[in-house]
């Protein structure tokens, strides 16, 4: 079951994604980018041909030999409308081939365009080849919803150019519907809103038994985020202008770094409402440097780009109404391409449609991850098949003092298994009763119970001697199966738990809000339980360090001892959590005189340590297991 | 358009009328030799994936730094641009030497980082280091050769931090002394 890619083959940018391990994962590039550029040249005296970001960056030395938007060319006759406007734009040449398709030429040669397309996916074929370390044979394509036939299969022919078989080519709004999930709707319209770097599409599809239907497409073919950057550095020049009375315009250098500029601040104001434009030394004259420093609030770049974000809406409204329908019956928007970031852009979208737009998937990858959905069904269809739960709570058992201590937690995809070992509380304790609990709380009380057995034949043995290895095994169905097993005998008892808690969606949803509202309170209860355990643990630990050491410790020494495990003992009592902490801190104090005299009397040898006084450190843990 | 229909991920399987020992035998087998390659599946996704995250947070971690190191390398340039225009030391005595050696810091704790200046000018332009801005027609240079460098270009160890941005030569014959300059 080799991988299946995933690819957005888009007029600026491309980007490509696969399934792993059941999610889709978008994949860099050879250069560490997620998206690579729609750009290919060839360099005329060395032959030597680029793609992607190289492409562009060379583009100035090389314009007649860059082709870039070749998709606006894919499977187009070289007397249609379309493309005689886009020559018009382009400074590479288009040419008319003898079968009457539009041909771009590089390097003083004619290509078809499917063939520059192929050297586009041959690149990301390459690169995910790289990244993922197998080889990659066949492919998801997308395509605009408007491609006709001929379209489609130039961009299947650049698919087996490149070296891939094209699974199947979908529309990119389809694409972008599966990456939300939307397939699995069923009789709904969805509006897919899709503003990129230079085209603008809408598309209004129906969904019904897993079948996209378009049902009408409509667009802008040159509208997108340059034109937006544009605006902005109009602007700019503009104000610098009316300010110093120098025209940028005239300065190549200063427009570079004003175009740069001007695309930071677009990105930085969909999270800010102002952002400042800083242009140190940005040119000079007779006077001396001038500097460019100017604010740029949200609402003023609202105002610049007002007129390009209403030229969308036209489209919308007319693809509404060639699909028969109303803006109120959409139920579900989504947003691709990089300019829908854009604050006043959803805000068009959602006055337009009277919906919140789904979000949460890069609009960037949308389209790619989508394909790669598409890609992973048809790999094999591992997510039907294998579709992993995960345990919706808190899998525990209850510890001494009534603490949940947990050994699965929420959220842990299945079937899964863990083992810890753990202790008894009392000397002499022949049995142990696992209680095993389902929830966030870390109070045993709080939580749910869903099961207990008693281990019983344990031999008798000072507290914390014994192990006990708890096992928690839940299988794919969910089953849970509980194991509790002493080493020192091999004795073994096991409780199976089925469908581990019956818990309906809400109640699952109300436990998990319980602990979130709770935390702090059961964080306070659980320190204080733990204070008190480690207050018991020391008491027995300094008496079982003066019943060891009995003829070598002086009397008063013993006495203070005593005395200190005593005044413990009463601290424990009640209810002031300070005082025992205090106490405690006493007794360890007058446990170390002991230990250090000790230690003397048996010249060089360790000190007999002191049983471990805070139960948490190491793998053996305190149980609650009192005896019966 | 408009009017093409595609199947989405959700088929049902046609249901079998009443199947026999056999079929289900068939079946059975065919479902465990599925099952087995998608066991395979997963557990080779995990030992890649294993062995990738290391790589991965490392490259996280990176990518991290990139993002800081370019806003510094932006303020770098500024300096730079600054520098250009420091009065002479007859002028303001001591501030070059003064803000030399603040540039000179800044570039000790680039190279504490492992970055290090791309040395475009001279060399034939090379796109995976370097961006053109401009082509300028010249009879002093050979053609391709990057004459000048608009902002500077910055590896960080093996790869490309941020390409620099340059002008390239345009190589004319002795005629024509106006320059071109292509967008």
């Amino acid at each position: 079951m080799p991988k299946v890619l995933g690819i957005d083959l888009g007029t600026t940018n491309s980007c490509m994604a696969v399934i792993e391990a059941g999610d889709p994962r978008v994949l860099e590039n050879a250069e560490g980018a997620r998206t690579t550029p729609s750009v290919v040249a060839v360099n005329e005296k060395s032959g030597e041909r680029y793609v992607g970001m190289t492409a562009r960056r060379q583009a100035v030395t090389n314009p007649n030999n860059t082709v870039f938007s070749v998709k606006r060319f894919m499977g187009r006759r070289y007397d249609e409308e379309n493309v005689q406007r886009d020559i018009k734009l382009v400074p590479f040449e288009v040419a008319k081939h003898s079968n009457g398709d539009a041909h771009v030429s590089m390097g003083g040669k004619g290509y078809a365009p499917p063939e520059v397309a192929a050297m586009i996916l041959q690149k990301m074929k390459a690169d995910a080849e790289a990244k993922l370390g197998e080889s990659v044979t066949q492919a998801v394509v997308t395509v605009p919803a408007y491609f006709n036939d001929s379209q489609r299969n130039a961009t299947k022919d650049a698919g087996r150019i490149a070296g891939l078989d094209v699974l199947r080519i979908i529309n990119e709004p389809t694409a972008a519907s599966l990456a939300y999930g939307l397939d699995k709707k069923t009789d709904e319209k969805i509006a897919v809103y899709d503003l990129g770097g230079g085209t603008f599409d809408i598309t209004i599809l129906q969904i019904g038994d897993g079948v996209f239907e378009v049902m009408a497409t409509n667009g802008d073919t040159h509208l997108g985020g340059d034109d937006f950057d544009q605006r902005i550095m109009d602007w700019i020049v503009a104000e610098f202008l009316r300010d110093q009375g120098i025209d940028l315009k005239q300065d190549r250098m200063a427009l570079q770094r004003l175009r740069e500029a001007a695309e930071r601040a677009k990105v930085e104001l969909t999270t800010l409402t102002e952002t400042e434009i800083n242009l140190p030394f940005i040119t000079a004259d007779a006077s001396g440097p001038k500097h460019l420093v100017m604010t740029l609030s949200r609402s003023k770049l609202e105002q610049l780009v007002d007129d390009l974000v209403q030229r969308s809406i036209g489209p919308c409204r007319q693809a509404l109404k060639d699909a028969g329908t109303e803006a109120g019956d959409i139920s579900e928007v989504i947003l691709v391409g990089g300019m829908t970031r854009m604050p006043a852009v959803q805000k068009a979208v959602v006055d337009l449609f009277g919906k919140e737009p789904h979000q949460g998937v890069n609009p960037d990858e949308v389209v790619a991850v989508g394909a790669a959905i598409q890609a992973g069904v048809l790999q094999g269809e591992v997510q039907d098949l294998l579709l992993l739960d995960v345990t919706p709570l808190t899998l525990g058992i209850e510890t001494l003092g009534g603490v949940t201590t947990s050994l699965i937690p929420r959220n842990t995809t299945i079937p899964t298994a863990k083992t810890e070992t753990f202790t008894t509380a009392a000397d002499g304790q022949t049995s142990v009763e696992v209680h095993v609990l389902q929830g966030e709380r870390s109070m045993a009380g709080e939580n749910k119970t869903i099961g207990r057995f008693m281990l019983d034949g344990i031999l008798p043995a000072p507290r914390g001697v014994p192990q006990v290895e708890v096992t928690f095994d839940i299988n794919a169905d969910g089953i849970l199966e509980v194991s509790a097993k002493d080493k020192g005998t091999g004795k073994e008892q096991r409780i199976t738990i089925t469908a581990s808690s019956g818990l309906s969606e809400s109640e699952i949803d109300q436990m998990v809000k319980d602990a979130e509202t709770h935390a702090e309170e059961d964080r306070q209860k659980r320190e204080e339980i733990e204070t008190r355990n480690a207050a018991d643990s020391a008491t027995y630990a300094a008496e079982k360090l003066l019943k060891d050491n009995e003829d070598k410790v002086p009397d008063d020494l013993k006495e203070e001892v005593t005395a200190n495990v005593q005044a413990v003992r009463d601290a424990l009592n009640g209810e002031d959590m300070a005082a025992i902490t205090a106490a405690v801190a006493a007794l360890q104090a007058s446990v170390q005189k002991v230990g250090e005299i000790v230690y003397s009397q048996q010249g060089g040898q360790g000190p007999t340590d002191p049983p471990e006084a805070d139960g948490d450190s190491g793998g053996t843990v305190e149980g609650e297991y009192r005896e019966v | 358009m408009g009017e093409e229909a595609e199947r989405g991920p959700l088929e049902d399987d046609a249901l079998d009328e009443e199947p026999s020992l056999e079929d289900r035998l068939a079946e059975a087998l065919r479902e465990k030799d599925q099952f087995r390659l998608i066991a395979a599946r997963a557990q080779a996704d995990l030992q890649n994936y294993r062995k990738r995250a290391g790589e991965e947070r490392e490259e996280a971690r990176r990518g991290a730094n990139t993002a800081i190191l370019l806003r510094v390398l932006s303020v770098m340039d500024d300096f730079e641009r600054a520098m250009a225009h420091v009065p002479d030391d007859a002028v303001a005595p001591g501030l070059p030497e003064g803000l030399r050696l603040v540039q000179k810091s800044m570039t000790t704790l680039l190279e504490s980082e492992g970055v290090s200046r791309i040395e475009a000018v001279g060399s034939a332009f090379d796109p995976h280091e370097s961006e053109a801005v401009m082509y300028q027609e010249t009879t002093s240079a050979s053609d391709g050769e990057v004459i000048s460098v608009v902002r500077e270009g910055y590896r960080q160890r093996d790869r490309v931090l941020r390409p620099a941005q340059v002008v390239v030569a345009k190589r004319v014959e002795q005629h024509s002394e106006e320059s071109e300059v292509a967008e």
